[in-house]
């Protein structure tokens, strides 16, 4: 499994979506159901402990699909 | 009026050192000069502020280590119970206030089933008062106020002392001030202050929802939002254009500063700084509260 595939399906966990409705180019606050600060929090913290990338509350708001998270994850 | 003439008339205690005092009050929540407090135990003899304290009702032990202050000191075997019954007689003597027949603005609409105590009450212009809705003594509301159905007004906030045994509910002396243009809906609970020298106070454009608990003493600044059953402490403070969320819980005495944001069903046990947003039981800064709630939920799906 690619690296980026697999974060997706970490997000889609946090979403609790299936992970085949997601791409890089999901724009994860608008494109499912339910979105809430708390599933941005999971984000957040998957990203700080999976991939030790500490992310503001600020710099996680400028971010706006899946594609873009990855990036700020890895980089 | 001196500590001697009140032991005096009161039939409390004996004065171990005569003093004067001009108001009464709870070591924490002390507002003016000159005031007596009681005090049971010596740990809190740091917390006395001569520049507030004139006297002090205390135990004999408590006292002895009073006598190379300059305070006032009536001895009690009880001095909570004594302090109240002083408190008690006060009230009844006239000490705390001036009776003075209700005053309702003529421009004012109160509801034929309100209740309107006959004395001790200002009511302003336009200002509304819906069925049911009871003020009672010690109320002064201004100008274009909403009071709406089944909300109380001044009524007694929650101070027990034992008397004789039987637990009582203590006579409150001070006043609920509501000013201009303050909304409160239905059954909702505005106390008023334990002493005159900590009212109540909502200020101008407040808005209440329902059900909310405002105790003794609570003082909410302007434009702030306090939303259904919501419970404000005794003394708590809250500044301007604050939002308490529903069913939050604020501590007795804590200050909230201006603009902050207090979640819903949110437990305060400490001072929130303005602009501060607060979440959990025990509430805390609420980003702090969501990544703490996300590693938590996290760890469960592990």
């Amino acid at each position: 499994m690619s690296k980026e595939k697999e974060f997706i399906e970490k997000i889609s966990e946090i979403l609790e979506v299936e992970p085949e409705s997601l791409t890089p180019k999901t724009d994860f606050r608008n494109d499912i159901p339910f979105w809430d600060s708390l599933k941005g929090f999971g984000i957040i913290v998957l990203i700080e402990e999976d991939y030790g990338k500490k992310l503001t509350v600020e710099e996680f708001l400028e971010q706006k699909t899946i594609g873009d998270l990855y990036k700020k994850a890895i980089t | 009026m001196k500590l001697s003439e009140l032991s005096n008339q009161s039939r409390i205690g004996f004065v171990e050192n005569d003093a004067d005092f001009c108001a009464l009050g709870k070591l924490n929540a002390l507002s003016s000069e000159k005031t007596l407090i009681f005090l049971s135990e010596g740990k809190y003899i740091p917390k006395i502020d001569e520049s507030l304290v004139s006297a002090v009702i205390t135990t004999n032990e408590v006292g002895s280590a009073l006598r190379s202050s300059s305070l006032g000191i009536l001895i009690s075997d009880n001095p909570k119970r004594d302090f109240y019954i002083a408190h008690n007689y006060l009230i009844q003597s006239g000490f705390y206030f001036d009776r003075f027949d209700t005053v309702i603005d003529e421009t004012a609409i109160i509801h034929s089933t309100a209740n309107i105590a006959s004395q001790n009450v200002r009511i302003g212009k336009n200002t509304i008062i819906y069925p049911n809705a009871t003020i009672l003594e010690n109320s002064i509301i201004g100008d274009s106020c909403v009071v709406m159905a089944g909300s109380v007004i001044g009524s007694d906030g929650y101070e027990v002392i034992e008397i004789d045994g039987i637990n009582r509910i203590v006579s409150h002396a001070g006043w609920s001030i509501i000013k201009n243009n303050v909304q409160i809906e239905t059954n909702t609970v505005v106390c008023k202050g334990l002493f005159p020298t900590r009212n109540t106070i909502i200020d101008e454009e407040v808005t209440i929802d329902n059900l909310v608990h405002v105790a003794h003493g609570v003082q909410i600044g302007r434009r702030s939002k306090i939303v259904a059953h919501a419970v404000l402490s005794g003394n708590v403070t809250i500044g301007k254009n604050v939002w308490i969320g529903p069913s939050a819980v604020i501590t007795s005495g804590i200050i909230i500063g201006d603009n902050a944001k207090v979640s819903l069903g949110a437990v305060v046990i400490r001072n929130v700084p303005s602009g501060c947003t607060v979440s959990g039981n025990f509430a805390i800064d609420h980003e702090q509260f969501m990544r703490f709630m996300s590693k938590i939920i996290r760890s469960f799906k592990e």
